[in-house]
């Protein structure tokens, strides 16, 4: 089978806008939340990009682009410049864009209704271009010249997933030398916030995955982004790849539309080893879905044991004490900390875990980055609706 | 608003749990709806499931004109029973007028 290689990181994250940036926050188990500032007085906590920094340079407006998409173009350009692709591509029509969205540009949906519904006004005319959900992977296309494949996949916390699952099979199937893949959600506005308060599941105090007590998730913004790319196109280019994308499994429960299910949970990872022809043996990190809800972390902890069996199950971490949930973003964000991971040999930490909790015993790498070997690692996304997907990356041999 | 805690009584909740478990028939429950049900009966025999517990409170809320302090994460996702739900809504609402 064509060998599928990561050729180049972008993000842009709550705890960082670049790289680098990002995978020293999470060594260091810091986080960025505080009030949402669409909703100052709610009491709602929340995980923002900070400033207007990662804009520099793109030469989009506000005005014609959503927030989402804004996130999308950055990480993209990072993304394509780490990859060499910076200057130009060499065939756009073989370069595709696939990115992860839920939800579409719910801050311009917001701002823009609430004009109609306050005001008596009508929205402005790139309302439509604004919100519709495919806009990112529009703007990453227009942006990079890029004019192969490109499409959006939603499927709500795991869509990033997808998308990077998906440019794994338009690379194999020869649809396309390089695929822009990865995700993005800008989703805090104050409908949005508001919509997943009601919902009951948010944390007033911290993300705590794993961790007794725990409280619940706190939302976040930002997009991923990892150029993919044959094996045969990137040395064609002098590129010495040093990351496969080797797995993806994925699965429905066909149960509940928000309660998680530990045989859909399973049979994804199992799917995915599958694809990449590993043994659950050759695991050596788990980046969890991890969303610090009693039940996501309870079902998945319950998934690994089972996928494990007799086998103790790797360190699994979660990063979203760290980043937050991201939603649409959130797969990508974890694959390119479960990338990085590899490449570091280091295992990122669980952080804000302040107690050990009797249903979540797995070895969460608690608070302290854990320098180790690292071949090959999964990562996990598990939606709301029972939308399941996991990812493998490992070493290039 | 009234300085008086809102009272729930069982039949009241009986309705609500119905009502909340009728609106939402995908989850295969609905025979559950025809048996007789009373403070002493299994919350899982009802079909019962903690999302359903949001939405009550969400009613309770809306029927009350109330603000309830709750996060789906906490304890009471762990009561078995009828009775011991109404118990707990009887503490959030008594909270509520603490507060």
């Amino acid at each position: 089978m064509t060998r599928i290689v990561v050729s180049g990181l972008g993000i842009v994250s709550p705890i960082g806008c670049d790289t680098q940036s990002f995978w020293q926050a999470l060594l260091a188990g810091h986080s960025n939340f505080g009030h949402a500032s669409a909703l100052p007085e709610k009491g709602v906590r929340v995980a923002e990009v900070d400033g207007e920094g990662f804009m520099e340079g793109l030469g989009l407006s506000p005005t014609a682009c959503d927030r989402n998409a804004l996130f999308a173009v950055a990480a993209a350009r990072q993304a394509l410049s780490a990859a060499g692709l910076g200057a130009g591509l060499p065939h756009p029509e073989r370069v595709g864009v696939i990115l992860g969205n839920s939800a579409g540009g719910q801050c311009s949906t917001d701002d823009q209704y609430s004009r109609l519904y306050t005001q008596n006004k009508r929205p402005h005319p790139m309302t439509v271009a604004k919100v519709m959900v495919s806009s990112s992977a529009s703007w990453v296309s227009i942006a990079t010249g890029a004019t192969g494949p490109c499409f959006v996949t939603s499927s709500a916390c795991a869509s990033s997933s997808h998308a990077i699952g998906i440019a794994m099979q338009f690379l194999r199937a020869g649809l396309a030398d390089i695929v822009i893949a990865g995700g993005t959600e800008a989703p805090l506005s104050a409908g949005t916030l508001l919509a997943w308060d009601a919902m009951r599941i948010m944390s007033r105090t911290a993300c705590r995955p794993f961790a007794a007590g725990r409280d619940g998730l706190m939302l976040a913004e930002g997009a991923g982004v990892i150029v993919l790319e044959t094996e045969a196109h990137a040395r064609s280019r002098g590129l010495e790849p040093t990351i496969e994308a080797a797995g993806f499994g994925f699965s429905a429960d066909a149960g509940d539309i928000v309660a998680p299910n530990v045989d859909g949970m399973t049979r994804a990872m199992a799917l995915a080893l599958a694809d990449a022809g590993l043994d659950v043996g050759d695991l050596a990190y788990i980046n969890a879905h991890g969303t610090g809800t009693r039940a996501n972390d309870r079902a998945e902890t319950q998934a690994l044991n089972r996928l494990f069996g007799d086998r103790p199950v790797p360190p699994t971490s979660s990063i979203k004490g760290a980043t937050g949930h991201a939603l649409g973003a959130a797969g990508a964000f974890e694959a390119i900390a479960t990338i990085m991971a590899i490449e570091n040999g280091i295992a990122p930490p669980t952080a804000n875990f302040d107690a050990p909790e009797p249903e979540c015993d797995i070895d969460c790498v608690p608070n302290q980055a854990r320098p180790m070997p690292i071949p090959a690692a999964m990562s996990n996304s598990f939606a709301f609706g029972g939308l399941n997907t996991a990812l493998i990356f490992k070493t290039l041999k | 608003m009234s300085s008086e805690a809102p009272k729930i009584t069982i039949d009241f909740l009986i309705g609500m749990l119905k009502q909340v478990i009728e609106e939402n028939p995908s989850r295969d429950r609905g025979k559950a709806l025809d048996a007789s049900w009373g403070p002493e009966t299994l919350l899982e025999d009802t079909g019962f499931n903690s999302y359903d517990f949001v939405e009550i409170i969400f009613k309770l809320e809306d029927h009350f004109g109330i603000e309830i302090d709750y996060n789906a994460n906490n304890s009471i996702n762990d009561v078995k029973t009828i009775g011991e739900l109404c118990d707990e809504i009887a503490k959030l609402l008594a909270k509520k007028q603490v507060a």
